[in-house]
This record gives C-alpha cells, structure tokens and sequence, in this order.
C-alpha cells in the first residue's frame, strides 16, 4: 500500500500525501475503514425532546430514523424498509407513534416491532409469519453520552465510553453549562463544501490559520467595539484521532464572559449565572466552563465549537471532495430571552455559511480541493505532499503543544492512517 | 399597479437586484436606513424568528454595514475574485400596510466563480417605508426554497 504520511522525527517534518485528500480508492478505504466500523456521531438527545419525536439525518453514507420512543428511550433505526428496503420515513423531523412505509403500508412502531400490513393471509404459508420476521433494523449498536448519541454499523471495537476516554468529560463540560440542561435551538444550518472531510477537520484544529485568513472577521469585531484577543491555546490529542484545544483568549461567551456592548443588564444576568455555577459545580468545574473556549473534535465527525455559544458540526462525506455539513447550536435550557437573543446574534457573526469567517474557511478547503489537481503523480521530493511539521521540534522534546503548533492534527493524521492503512507508515 | 408608492417598491426590488448583480454595494447599503435588517433564516425553519431560532444571516444595520466593509476587503478571500452574480426577480407583489409597503417575490440568484455555479432560489419577504423622501428597506427578508445550501455552501455574498 502507498504510504499516506512520512512522520520523521528526526527531520522535524511531517508530510501528508495528497492522494488522501483526492483518491476515490482511499475514499472507498476511508468507508470500510472508519465510517463502517467506528463510532460516529448521530444527533443530540436534546434534538428529540418529546416522546415520539423523531428525525432522518444520513450519517457514515447512510439514512437514519433516530427516535425517542415511548418509553423515552432514543432509538435509532436504519431507515429502510425491511420488506423492500424502501426508505421508510421520508420526513425531516416530526412526532409520530408508527411509521408506515407509503409502498405497501407496512407499518411500524417507534420500537420498531411490524404492527400491521395488508392482506396478512397473503402470507398464510410463510414461517415464521412476518410479524415475527420483520423488525425496523437498529443500527449495530448505539449508545449516549451527555445526550450526544453515537452509533457503529459494525460491532464496536471496544464500549462508546472507552472509546471516547477523556473526550467524555468535555462533553459533559458542555452540558453542564445549563442549570436545567442543554437544548438544541430551532433551525439547523445545512450546507455542502467542495472539499474532503479531512480537511474541514484540518482547518478547525489550525489557529496557524487564524489571522490571515480572518483578517476581515478581525476588522468586524474592531468596528463592534470587541476585543479580538487571539493568544495560543492549549492542544491536547485524546487517542483515538480525538483533540481538544482550550483558549483563554477573550472573545465574549454568551450568558458567561460578559462583553461591554452587551450591556449592564447582561453583565449582571451573566455576575449571576457564575455564581450559580460555583454553588452547583464548584469553583474550577465553573472557571472551566465559564473562562475557556473550546474546539472539540470527536473522530470522525463531530466538532463541538464551544466559543462564542456552542456549536455542534456534523461533518458526512459524500466524495472525495464532497462533504454534507450539518450545524446545530445548544443553549441552556430556560435561559434569559435576552442572552438568548444576544447568543444567537454574537455567534452567526462568525460561525456558519454566512458568518464573517466560515465563508472564508470553506474557501480554503475548497482551494486546497482545487489546488492539489495540480501537483497529482508529481514524484519529485516533496511535490505531492502537504505539509503537517509546524512545531514538531516542540512535539519531540516533549513541550507542551499549543494551538498554533501542528501537533494535534499530526494526531489526527496519525490516528488516521493507521485506520485506513492498518499501521504506521514512518519512514 | 397605478399606486405611485407600489410602483416605487417594485423599483426598489429591481434595483436592489441591479446593485447587487454589478457589486455597487456603498449604492446597495444606501437602500437601507440605520434601523433596517437584512435576514436569512435557516432552510429547516424559515419561518423561524430571528431571536429564537438558528439563522443564517440575522444583520442589523451595523453588521450590514460591516458585511459590506468586508466584502469591499482585498481580506474577503470567499468573494476573492468576486462571483459573477444574477439576482433574477419575479412574481412581484406589493401592497400598502401598516406604515409602509409589504412585498413578495420570488427569484433566483445565480452565482457562477471558479469555474462552480450555484443556483439559490428564493422568497423575497420585504418591508419597506419611507425614509427622508425615499422608500427603503425596514426588513429585506430572503428566504431559500433549497432544502440545503448545496451544492455551494456559503452566503458570502449578498443573496
């Protein structure tokens, strides 16, 4: 197999091939590899609150009913008719006690169980008889933590929570940020990019990145009367292709890091949504919560942005250079209607495809897509290779890594390859 | 239509699509008063309100002001170069309401860059009213009839 990454510690480099961000047949590898076979991310609980809500959303190439049932218990079907595999539920979301395949009127529970057909003597010789043989297909196994729901379409290596490790206490440092919980709000932001997955995942880790590609987002928040303060950040790698970063760069956290054009009214709603914090969580659980920003990503497909607000990007590859995106925003439940109002305005001005800065991330993708035609088959030294080495030295001698270094994506890449190609490929 | 302010809407509606298509946009902004918004809602609830629900674009006048700032930038590298736009409008309607003018239409806008097209269509929801002797835009209101930004995701310019 063709190596994907040339990792050489001794030369501080580390490079990685193009071909994983352009070739159909690493694609393919990518699907067998890691979206049939490893936890990926689905929905957030919160998205179905009521018993009987549901949602379809394609996840890892294929199409889900994800359910809260009528024990409250979330389940998530494969969205396929067992009888003739047509798509069950051709609805975005909804509340409903059946799902009726429109074909032939099979009809289903929200457990899953066939509950009525037509013309069932039709099958008077059959055995065991439909009802027993018929059942909505689940996925291989699913399974929740901190709401995010997760599932596998193979049989998990190892439990969702081993799986996740640290990545768990992070995601319930997001939704321990409301008193009464977290809920997802009202309006999720589909869109398409041009580009391979992986680099979408790229560019969220790379603050390298940061000044000059938003330098116009920089100048907005100037004209704003905002302090941009933009200092490196901590990069941790989780395993498992798993990474956080945490910044104390101020930039305002709606309903906890109060900013001037915010105004007196929200300085005291957030001065006592701290306080509330301390008593409920102690004082380090409140400042991490309250006092740092964090870039989560989840291998394969989830990217927490908990920065301005909170927002959760679901990253499904359709191609090589093709990637359905999915953006949510959680908030605390019962939260004031003005912090509310103030979050939903204070993050759109820089995240999502009409923000101030998310245009010009999608460009970058979309022009390293484009750019890397160019040098395919180039076998010179270097000519067909991206390159991943910024604070490498740093990584060998064991610093600590920061935002600005290279060292969690070199993680990422890592991680990835030994999936897709079943070990290291150090050179 | 022989209403001299409902033939005004219309005229703003066209111009409005005529500035925007040929990147006059200090002429655009001027469409606007300090107390106007520019809005795109979500394509999963477009009748979502802004305050409440996940919107794409939710400007008052200083942002749009700030929009347009940033799109004048040599730094907005999504418009670098500039889409080659059509805003092609239809299916007018304008009628007098309460202080002003509420019109419909319909339109697609076409943006071709890169050697990539994208069609959005849309629903136009405007509210307009007079402002130092001119009609102007209270509320330009954009609504995309697409299920999902694709195949191009990003509104970096104006739709």
């Amino acid at each position: 197999m063709v190596a994907m990454i040339k990792d050489s510690p001794e030369q501080r480099t580390f490079l990685v091939s193009r071909e994983s961000l352009r070739s159909e047949q690493v694609f393919g590898d990518e699907q067998a590899a890691i979206w049939d076979r490893h936890w990926l991310w689905c929905a957030h609980e919160s998205e179905i609150p009521k018993r009987g809500d549901f949602l379809t959303r394609t996840v890892g190439g294929r199409p889900l009913l994800i359910v809260r049932d009528r024990d409250d218990k979330v389940r998530v079907f494969l969205n396929s008719c067992p009888h003739k595999g047509t798509l069950l539920c051709r609805e975005s979301r909804g509340n409903a006690r059946f799902f009726r395949c429109f074909y032939h009127a099979w009809t289903f529970s929200s457990e899953g169980a066939l509950v009525a057909l037509p013309d069932e003597a039709g099958y008077s010789e059959c055995d065991p008889q439909p009802r027993e043989r018929f059942q909505l297909s689940h996925t291989w196994a699913t399974d929740v933590v901190a709401g995010f729901v997760f599932v596998s379409f193979g049989p998990p290596a190892q439990p969702l929570r081993d799986w996740l490790g640290d990545v768990v206490d992070y995601l319930e440092l997001v939704m321990d940020m409301g008193p009464h919980g977290m809920e997802s709000i009202d309006g999720a932001l589909l869109y398409h990019v041009r580009a391979n997955w992986k680099l979408a995942v790229e560019n969220a880790l790379d603050a390298y990145h940061f000044a000059p590609t938003h330098q116009t987002f920089i100048e907005y928040r100037k004209d704003t009367g905002y302090v941009t303060s933009n200092k490196p950040g901590e990069a941790v790698s989780l395993g498992n292709g798993h990474v956080v970063h945490i910044s104390r760069g101020r930039y305002g956290r709606a309903g906890l890091d109060w900013e001037p054009s915010w105004g007196d009214e929200e300085r005291r709603r957030i001065e006592q949504n701290r306080a509330d914090l301390v008593e409920r969580l102690g004082p380090e659980r409140a400042e991490s919560i309250a006092d740092t920003s964090r870039i989560l990503f989840v291998f394969p497909n989830l990217l927490v942005f908990d920065i301005l607000g909170v927002a959760l990007r679901m990253l499904e590859p359709v191609g090589p250079a093709s990637t359905e995106v999915t953006s949510l925003q959680l908030a605390p439940v019962g939260e004031a209607t003005d912090t509310r109002r103030l979050r939903l305005d204070h993050l759109i001005g820089f995240l999502g495809p009409g923000g101030f800065s998310t245009p010009d991330d999608i460009e970058a993708y979309e022009a390293i897509q484009q750019g890397v035609q160019a040098t395919r088959g180039d076998g010179r030294a270097g000519g067909d290779w991206n390159d991943v080495s910024r604070g490498y030295a740093e990584e060998v001698a064991g610093k600590p890594a920061h935002t600005y270094h290279e060292t969690s994506i070199r993680s990422f890449w890592r991680f990835w390859n030994t999936q897709v190609q079943g070990g290291g490929s150090s050179i | 239509m022989s209403d001299p302010l409902l033939l005004a809407a219309e005229q703003l509606v066209l111009t409005d699509a005529l500035l925007l298509d040929e990147w006059r946009l200090d002429e655009w902004l001027e469409l606007f008063h300090t107390g106007s918004r520019y809005e795109v809602p979500s394509t999963t609830s477009p009748t979502g309100a802004a305050d409440q629900s996940q919107y794409l674009i939710s400007d008052d006048f200083a942002r749009l002001s700030s929009r347009v700032r940033r799109l004048q930038s040599s730094n907005a590298h999504a418009e670098q170069p500039r889409s080659r736009l059509s805003h092609q409008v239809t299916n007018i309607m304008a009628h007098r309401a309460e202080g002003g003018v509420a019109v419909t239409a319909s339109g697609s806008t076409w943006r071709f860059r890169l050697g990539q097209t994208d069609c959005f269509v849309v629903r136009y929801r405007h509210w307009l009213s007079e402002h130092n002797g001119s009609l102007r835009f209270d509320l330009r209101r954009v609504e995309l009839v697409n299920e999902r930004l694709a195949p191009g995701g990003r509104l970096s310019f104006i739709l």
